[in-house]
């Protein structure tokens, strides 16, 4: 499935603009993400993509099919928003019947429903929680209870609004290892709004940067990482290990080759340097 | 609701295995019984039953005496009330200046009875409410026809009543942080703050659960998950009781 997004404008009812000529091309498979500082317009263009605002200048395509002409039911079957906040997106009592509520109003059997609600809650390991009260999950689990409630409709693609935002350290790295999984072993497209520079270059195909709500960088990590002044330009930073190989190669003149994005890559350009000293 | 404790004695107390649609039916015949009842017997031997299901479940004592202390004081009341100004055989006369007071034996009896059929019906709803899950409960009043429209109320009452009751202490936080209760006058302002913010974040929130929902398929009709059929074993058995309660309610 693939989701094509060509905005030339957007602005919310109030006059305030919020997205222009914005380019956007998420193919079939695809993690991408968009990159943007706060207020940048990141999630006002994933509930443009969702259908949820309109109406705009310009096209959302969806497998080639304009969003305007398809009716919600026909959007939400195959796109599906993750709210940054779970607890707006969560409203039953029990995890068991807030997955549940999508695939049966989708018309499916019992058996089917029940079969669509577990299979979804292994997806994000939430299994066990079946049949836990939502009040007493914590912020991480919550988000993986969202994500299980779109996964048990059989979405396609799925819009992350910021899903690292308030989780620990290692809570971002599971949260980041399971929506990787997701988008490795079952094929969901996988798009997601961030400004977690640290993380995107370790798990992301493709990246868009947004900045008073227009695209102004998009490629792959390695492409769109290149000198901090110019993500600095628009209030955002280089990875900090890829910033400190940075000031290393063009402040003191080590001879880095290119700049490495993650730990692993420095690790390995370090050694490479110190082998080179040493022989 | 009790779910930490429903999770911990699920499965264990054969209470929880019977379905909540028996349950609820059973409940609403004995309030009828112990509302109708004649005498002192049959609302005092409920009582003791369920606080000893109570008891059976684990309940902690102080959980039940919070359960059973509102009703414990409006019991207290009604009979001080009936002694005191119901009957006709007195028993004794308190002399206060300017007035007196006299007590009733029969007053005292009734308030008594009174007293007794409302501990009885609120214990035989505490063993419904400790021994059934809350979503379960909504589904045997689904079966039985309560509207529709009430049941998505009490589920959207249930999910949000924690959320609204977190924010509220965040916001009573702040303004205790600043001093927003330091008087008695300030306290009262910051009260009405804090109840107008929440009315406030009760509406954001029902915009994005709206969302949330129609993105999930919802066309202003939520629905349930099926029921199963009754058991005959779980039928015979509360027929069983339902028979014996009967027998005793008659006598």
């Amino acid at each position: 499935m693939r989701l094509r997004v060509s905005v030339d404008s957007f602005a919310y009812p109030d006059g305030t603009p919020a997205v222009r000529d914005v380019r956007l091309d998420v193919r079939s498979g695809e993690f991408a993400g968009i990159l943007g500082s706060n207020g940048s317009g990141k999630t006002t263009l994933l509930k443009l993509m969702d259908g949820l605002l309109k109406p705009f200048k310009g096209r959302i395509l969806l497998d080639g099919v304009a969003i305007a002409k398809l009716s919600p039911k026909e959007i939400y079957r195959k796109v599906g928003l993750v709210f940054q906040n779970p607890d707006d997106q969560l409203f039953a009592p029990t995890v068991a019947e807030d997955v549940a509520f999508g695939p049966l109003n989708m018309g499916f059997p019992k058996a089917e429903v029940d079969r669509r609600v577990k299979g979804a809650l292994a997806s994000v390991d939430m299994g066990k929680y079946l049949d836990k009260p939502l009040h007493t999950l914590s912020f991480g689990q919550k988000k993986r209870i969202c994500i299980a409630g779109l996964l048990a409709m059989g979405h396609e693609i799925l819009l992350l609004d910021e899903p690292t935002a308030g989780l620990d350290p290692m809570g971002e790295y599971k949260m980041m290892g399971l929506l990787l999984r997701l988008n490795r072993e079952q094929g969901v497209t996988i798009v997601m709004a961030t400004h977690s520079v640290d993380l995107v270059p370790l798990f992301l195909d493709r990246l868009y940067i947004l900045s008073k709500g227009r695209v102004v960088r998009s490629g792959t990590p390695e492409e769109v990482f290149t000198a901090p002044e110019e993500m600095a330009h628009v209030r955002l930073r280089l990875p900090h290990i890829a910033e400190t190989i940075y000031r290393l190669k063009h402040e003191d003149h080590v001879p880095f080759g290119k700049i490495p994005l993650t730990i692993g890559e420095a690790r390995r350009e370090i050694l490479r340097l110190l082998e080179a000293t040493h022989a | 609701m009790h779910d930490t404790l429903l999770r911990e004695e699920k499965g264990r107390h054969p209470l929880f295995r019977v379905d909540a649609r028996i349950k609820l039916l059973c409940a609403v015949a004995l309030l009828f019984m112990v509302l109708t009842s004649g005498g002192v017997p049959f609302p005092l031997f409920t009582a003791l039953l369920c606080l000893a299901l109570c008891g059976s479940l684990r309940i902690p004592a102080r959980r039940l005496l919070i359960r059973f202390s509102e009703p414990a004081f409006i019991v207290a009341v009604l009979i001080v009330i009936k002694l005191l100004f119901s009957g006709h055989a007195v028993m004794g006369t308190v002399r206060l200046p300017g007035f007196e007071l006299s007590c009733h034996w029969d007053g005292l009896m009734e308030g008594l009875l009174m007293g007794l059929r409302i501990i009885a019906a609120v214990s035989v709803i505490a063993v419904l409410g400790f021994a059934t899950p809350f979503t379960e409960f909504l589904g045997a009043l689904a079966w039985l026809k309560v509207p529709k429209g009430l049941i998505e109320i009490s589920i959207f009452a249930y999910r949000y009543i924690f959320l609204l009751l977190d924010d509220a202490m965040v916001i009573y936080h702040a303004q205790k942080n600043r001093l927003g209760y330091s008087s008695v006058r300030r306290g009262l302002a910051s009260f009405g703050v804090l109840a107008g913010a929440l009315v406030l974040k009760a509406f954001d929130g029902s915009q994005n659960a709206a969302i949330a929902m129609i993105q999930r398929g919802y066309e202003g009709r939520m629905i349930l998950s099926g029921q199963e059929r009754l058991k005959a074993r779980h039928l015979a058995w509360s027929a069983l009781f339902l028979l014996l309660m009967g027998v005793l309610w008659k006598r």
